[in-house]
């Protein structure tokens, strides 16, 4: 067993009095790849949004790598969130940026980095998903596909410095 | 006013906050690089208008007795009976400033339109150019 990098334990979560997951328990290892499939309004969702910390679980545990993170106060959250990436059902781009400017945000505004080096980060990711001459498009002039091409950029500029790991929702156009 | 601020903050996609929430940035700054910036443009068009409606509304103003432009070319007018002449100097006067008014607005617009097309394209149309258009 590799080792591990995010899991769950023993997960309950309910929206009142709706119980969505009753003890859900998982792991997903180093350079593993986990796909959760159910029909819609089963909860895939909500697992999500658990492991990304955007959601408080009611019981149990949310584990990066050996920190206990479902347990953290919200102000202390939001620094942990920026290691487990996400990639939205409708990819949520900020509608306020270009793609670049979209990918470099996370680097700039959580990271610290300083804008010259983020840009360059962020053009390395866009050339990597294939939208190098996108860089300078808005959310809205891009396609679906496109859109989430620019997400997963985000999301794995943010990571590779750290370990972490990504929860894609939704289907998956690669 | 505040109602006008209270829609654009609140037609804001929650989408947008969870995004900027997942990416792990801190209350403040999703308000400040996020939230703030797209409520700004939903709400720069009804304060243009809340503006240049303010702006005729100082004719009442005369109620308490202010000198405002309205009074100013009424007196003017009653001075020799050429009203006409005072209020047309009025309206020019109405009409310049309100001008100003709308073309700011439009820049305004123009600054957080998020399109890279939208930029070149939607250019704020001057008075003057409707008048010439018509020939």
């Amino acid at each position: 067993m590799s080792d591990v990098v995010l899991s769950a334990e023993d997960v309950h979560k309910s929206y009142d009095g709706l119980e969505v997951l009753r003890g859900v328990s998982m792991e997903v290892g180093r350079g593993e790849v986990k796909v959760i499939i159910g029909p819609s309004g089963s909860g895939k969702s909500t697992l999500l949004r658990c492991l990304a910390l955007l959601e408080p679980v009611d019981s149990g545990a949310v584990f990066l790598e050996s920190d206990r993170l479902s347990d953290l106060r919200e102000k202390q959250l939001a620094a942990h969130r920026s290691e487990v990436g996400m990639v939205f059902q409708r990819f949520n781009l900020f509608q306020n940026m270009t793609a670049l400017g979209n990918v470099m945000c996370g680097l700039v505004e959580v990271r610290g980095l300083k804008k010259r080096e983020a840009r360059e980060r962020a053009r390395e990711f866009l050339a990597r998903v294939g939208l190098a001459d996108k860089a300078d498009n808005y959310p809205e002039e891009l396609s679906g596909g496109q859109q989430q091409r620019v997400r997963r950029a985000d999301v794995c500029a943010g990571r590779g410095a750290r370990p972490g790991s990504v929860g894609c929702d939704g289907r998956d156009g690669t | 006013m505040s109602e006008i601020i209270r829609a654009g903050l609140l037609s804001v996609d929650p989408g947008q906050e969870l995004a900027a929430r997942a990416l792990g940035m801190t209350r403040p700054r999703i308000l400040r690089r996020v939230i703030v910036p797209q409520a700004i443009r939903i709400v720069v068009p009804p304060t243009g208008n809340e503006f240049i409606t303010l702006l005729k509304l100082t004719s009442l103003a005369y109620v308490i007795s202010l000198h405002e432009l309205l009074t100013a070319s009424q007196v003017r007018g009653a001075a020799d009976f050429h009203y006409a002449e005072a209020y047309s100097a009025a309206v020019i006067y109405y009409l310049v400033i309100v001008s100003v008014l709308m073309v700011i607005q439009a820049q305004l617009e123009r600054g957080y339109t998020w399109s890279s097309v939208g930029r070149r394209r939607r250019r704020p149309v001057p008075v003057v150019s409707v008048a010439y258009d018509a020939r």
